[in-house]
């Protein structure tokens, strides 16, 4: 006997950015967003009778369109991640060097992309996103200099000369 | 599979909608996570601004031990214990350095490392052994021993002694007993005797107070007898 399988597709979910501009994307995907889960969860939004296009889009206030499918880009990318143990991080030693290659390449962007990433990560709650892009801005710090880290993130000298000598000081063992 | 450098074009088009975007516009706690992957050095250096100051300075790291080592007769340094890959664990001594750690980092103890060869760390070793507490203890091999402050005539140093020679650990942790001349004096004999060349002195609560406060000038808050940490920010005061 042969019984018909009846094929399922992914349950979508709809985003929309700030912008106005609607996403779909599969829930599988933006489970990875500890925000967004919450909201499907909490609006019964699971429930399979509910078509995509009957669907009421979760509206993302804080996050540009652009910056909403880099966001997107990234779940699918680890959608097979396994679950983060947030203890177990807290427990792992703080590296750098750990970013996985995909990450760094898809990470090489301006900083004002990146620290448009790391604010929409940390608005949808997406701790692995969140922690591999402020990983890559530490990277861009470590061996700098003060005044090279200035110049690199156009960061406006605010110490009166009491300040930055005390400053001075206390780093002197760190100088090479 | 995505591909990253297709996003490339898609960068470049966003950089100019966030243009406004830069490290100063995160929010504290995200800068403080940043902090959070640098090492000491390198976070110490990131203080460029006010701001970026403030934030490091409110971020405590705990860490097992500090060590303070008379490595030469004229030179002194702090190693921190830890297992960070990236800390450079040597530093000079300075009391300016010495204050920026203690303002920012929790230690569960201190260690005072002595090169029992040099007859000019002795006088360091009777200050130590001069210092008064409830109990004392052999720490690596989970050795302990502990005696009331009545039986501190019967401080156990030839049974020490025997210990330090078949531990590889040779810390010893006081917490620590009141101890006589004589038994400082047996105490530098087994030093002289052990075929270690550095005894490590660990020292925890009263006595890490007393070393802070008394030789490098500055307060800093230990853990409590119970295992707890209390936090050394705003607790100096060079």
């Amino acid at each position: 006997f042969l019984f018909p399988i009846k094929m399922t597709s992914p349950r979508m979910i709809k985003l929309t950015s700030n912008d106005d501009k609607t996403f779909e994307v599969e829930r599988d995907v933006i489970k990875q967003s500890v925000t967004v889960n919450t909201l499907i969860t909490d609006l019964n939004m699971d429930d399979e009778d509910v078509s995509v296009e009957n669907q009421m889009a979760i509206p993302l206030p804080n996050v540009d369109a652009a910056t909403l499918e880099m966001v997107i880009t990234w779940c699918k990318q680890h959608r097979e991640d396994p679950p983060r143990n947030e203890e177990e991080e807290e427990k792992k030693e703080k590296r750098t060097d750990d970013i996985p290659e995909w990450d760094k390449t898809f990470l090489d962007v301006e900083q004002s992309v990146l620290f448009a990433l790391i604010l929409a990560a940390n608005y949808m709650d997406i701790k692995g996103l969140l922690d591999n892009c402020c990983k890559t801005v530490a990277n861009m710090i470590k061996g700098k200099t003060p005044d090279e880290i200035r110049k690199h993130f156009n960061i406006k000298n605010d110490f009166t000369p009491e300040e930055e000598e005390q400053i001075r000081k206390e780093n002197a063992w760190c100088e090479d | 599979m995505a591909d990253p450098p297709a996003k490339r074009r898609r960068s470049e088009r966003m950089a100019a909608n966030n243009d406004d975007q830069d490290l100063l516009n995160l929010p504290d706690e995200i800068i403080a996570i940043i902090f959070s992957h640098l090492d000491f050095a390198d976070r110490s250096k990131a203080r460029v601004n006010r701001r970026l100051a403030s934030i490091e300075s409110t971020m405590n790291v705990v860490k097992e031990k500090l060590s303070y080592g008379c490595i030469e007769t004229s030179r002194a340094q702090f190693k921190i214990s830890c297992r960070h890959p990236n800390l450079k664990p040597y530093f000079p001594f300075s009391l300016a350095s010495f204050a920026r750690i203690a303002r920012n980092f929790e230690f569960r103890g201190l260690k005072v490392v002595l090169d029992c060869t040099k007859e000019s760390h002795w006088n360091l070793i009777e200050k130590i052994c001069s210092i008064t507490a409830q109990e004392m203890r052999l720490s690596g091999d989970s050795i302990q021993f502990a005696h009331s402050a009545q039986r501190s005539a019967e401080f156990c140093l030839p049974l020490i002694r025997d210990m330090v020679d078949k531990i590889e650990h040779v810390d010893i942790n006081y917490e620590c007993t009141s101890i006589s001349f004589d038994d400082v004096s047996c105490l530098r004999e087994i030093i002289r005797g052990s075929s270690k060349k550095n005894l490590g002195i660990f020292v925890t609560q009263t006595l890490a107070q007393y070393l802070a406060n008394r030789w490098f000038g500055v307060r800093i808050s230990l853990p409590s007898r119970d295992g707890s940490i209390t936090r050394t920010n705003s607790a100096i005061d060079v």
